[in-house]
C-alpha cells in the first residue's frame, strides 16, 4: 500500500493512537489503587505531622501511620474536615486549607491550639511551586521556624532578612530566598486558615 | 549528524556535538531545575530513559510512518514514555513526584528528545538509535550536573541537600557562608551555561588555532609603519 495515501495515513494514525494509548490506560488503572492509597497515607502523615506526632528524622511505615492516626478525631463541618487531637488537658485543631501559590494552589494541613493564638505547625500536602525555590516550603528548616509562632493582629508576616528564630512572639517567619511570592502565600494561608478555623471551632458540638 | 559507530557516537553526544553546549537544546530545563542536585539527577535520568526508548521505538517503525504523520507520531511516542515515567513516579515514588511532577511533564517539550528522533533515529537501525538517545541524555545530564553542583553549592551551601558550607547566622554568629542569592534564580544558569559554552568552544578550537598560525608581523611593517 502507498505509505502516503489517505487511507494508509488514517489507518496508521488510528493504530498508533490505539497501540500507545491502551497500555497507558492499563498502567493508569493498575496503579490507581496504589495512588489512592498513597494519597490517603499522605493526608494522614500531613495531619500527624501538623500535630507534631511524627518527626522528619524518623521514617515511619504505613502501618505505624495508620495506627497512630487512630489518636486523631475527624469531624466534617460545612464540607470541611476538622482534625482534633487531645493531649492531656490540651486540645489541638487542624484543617486542610488551600491558597493560591505562584504557579498553582498550595494545599496544607495547618494546626492550632484551642485559643488560636499560635500556629502549632503546618504540613504541605500538594503544591506546584518551583523546585528548589518555592518548593522549599516542604523542607524541615522552613516548617521548623513557623512551629508555635504567635499570631500578631491575626496574622503572621514574612521577613526578607533572617530573624531570631527562637523568638516565637513577634509573628514573623523568614521568607525563602528567590521565592517571595510563595512565602507571602504561606502568610496568607495562615491568615485564612485561622479565620476559617475560628468559625469551625464554634460549630463543634 | 552524529557518528554511527558506538564509540564515535558517545564522543559526539558527550563532547563534539553535545546537545546543550553545541546544539543549544534543552535550555528551559537547564535554567529551571539546576538549583538542586536531587531534582536535576531525577530529571536527567528520566530524560535519558525517554530519549533512549523514544529513539529505539521510532527507529523500529521508521519504514511504516507516513511522511505527513512523522512529527505527530514522534510526539505520541515521546508522550507515551513521559506519561509512563509520570505514572510510575506517582505510584511508587510519591514524594519525588510531588516535587518534580511539573518538570517530568515538560520532558515532552524538550527539544533534545524530538531532535534526536528527527536527526538520528529516523534514519538509523534500532540498536545504534537506542545508544544515540542514551548518550544524548548522558551529554545533557553531564552539563546539567556541573551547573547544579555550582548553583546548589553557592546558592544554598549544600550538595544533595547535605551542608557543605555552613550558612552564617547573624543572630547566633554560627556558620560563615553567605549564600549567593542569584545562584538560586534561573538567571545564574544563563551565566554558567554561557561560561561552559565559552570554555568548551575554547578547548575545541585550540588545536585548530595551533595548525594555522597567524601571518608573520614583519609583513605589516614593510610600508614603514611600526
Amino acid at each position: 500500500m502507498n505509505k502516503n495515501s489517505v487511507i494508509y495515513t488514517i489507518i496508521f494514525g488510528f493504530l498508533t493512537a490505539f497501540i500507545f494509548v491502551v497500555p497507558l490506560s492499563l498502567a493508569y488503572n493498575v496503579t490507581k489503587p496504589v495512588v489512592a492509597f498513597n494519597s490517603e497515607i499522605a493526608k494522614k502523615r500531613a495531619v500527624l505531622a501538623s500535630f507534631g506526632l511524627t518527626s522528619a528524622g524518623k521514617p515511619m511505615s504505613n502501618q505505624e501511620i495508620a495506627d497512630l492516626y487512630n489518636k486523631v478525631d475527624e469531624k466534617t463541618l460545612d464540607g470541611t474536615n476538622v482534625y482534633i487531637f487531645r493531649s492531656g488537658e490540651d486540645t489541638f485543631y487542624a484543617g486542610r486549607f488551600t491558597v493560591a501559590g505562584l504557579w498553582g494552589p498550595i494545599t496544607a494541613v495547618v494546626s492550632f491550639p484551642a485559643d488560636l493564638s499560635r500556629v502549632k505547625s503546618m504540613a504541605v500536602i500538594s503544591h506546584s511551586e518551583t523546585p528548589g525555590l518555592g518548593a522549599r516550603i516542604t523542607e524541615e528548616w522552613f516548617i521548623d521556624q513557623l512551629r508555635e509562632e504567635s499570631f500578631v493582629n491575626g496574622m503572621i508576616g514574612v521577613n526578607a532578612l533572617p530573624k531570631d528564630r527562637t523568638n516565637k512572639e513577634d509573628g514573623m517567619i523568614d521568607a525563602i530566598t528567590g521565592a517571595t511570592r510563595t512565602s507571602d502565600a504561606i502568610a496568607q494561608l495562615f491568615k485564612i486558615s485561622r479565620t476559617r478555623m475560628e468559625e469551625l471551632i464554634r460549630r463543634i458540638p | 549528524m552524529s557518528s554511527t559507530s558506538f564509540l564515535g557516537n558517545l564522543k559526539d553526544n558527550l563532547w563534539t556535538n553535545n546537545p546543550i553546549f553545541i546544539q543549544i537544546l534543552g535550555i528551559c530545563s537547564t535554567l529551571a531545575v539546576t538549583n538542586n542536585l536531587i531534582n536535576t539527577s531525577i530529571m536527567t535520568v528520566a530524560l535519558v530513559f525517554v530519549t533512549a526508548f523514544s529513539n529505539v521505538t521510532i527507529s523500529l517503525i521508521r519504514e511504516l510512518v507516513p511522511r505527513k504523520l512523522r512529527m505527530i507520531t514522534q510526539t505520541v511516542i515521546i508522550s507515551f514514555y513521559v506519561i509512563i515515567v509520570d505514572i510510575l513516579l506517582r505510584a511508587y515514588f510519591p514524594e519525588i513526584h510531588k516535587n518534580l511532577a511539573a518538570y517530568v511533564g515538560l520532558i515532552i517539550t524538550n527539544c533534545i528528545v524530538m531532535g534526536r528522533m528527527e536527526a538520528f533515529a529516523q534514519a538509523n537501525p534500532p540498536l545504534i538509535s537506542f545508544w544515540d538517545g542514551f548518550t544524548s541524555g548522558l551529554g545533557y545530564m553531564a552539563v546539567l550536573l556541573v551547573i547544579a553542583v555550582i548553583r546548589e553549592l553557592l546558592g544554598f551551601g549544600t550538595l544533595f541537600g547535605v551542608t557543605v558550607f555552613p550558612i552564617y547566622n547573624p543572630v547566633d554568629g554560627s556558620g560563615w557562608f553567605t549564600p549567593w542569592g542569584i545562584m538560586v534564580t534561573p538567571a545564574s544558569a544563563f551565566f554558567l551555561l554561557a561560561g561552559i559554552i565559552w570554555a568548551a568552544k575554547a578547548l575545541m578550537n585550540r588545536p585548530v588555532a595551533a595548525k594555522a598560525p597567524a601571518p608573520a608581523p614583519q609583513a605589516a611593517t614593510v610600508g614603514g609603519k611600526a
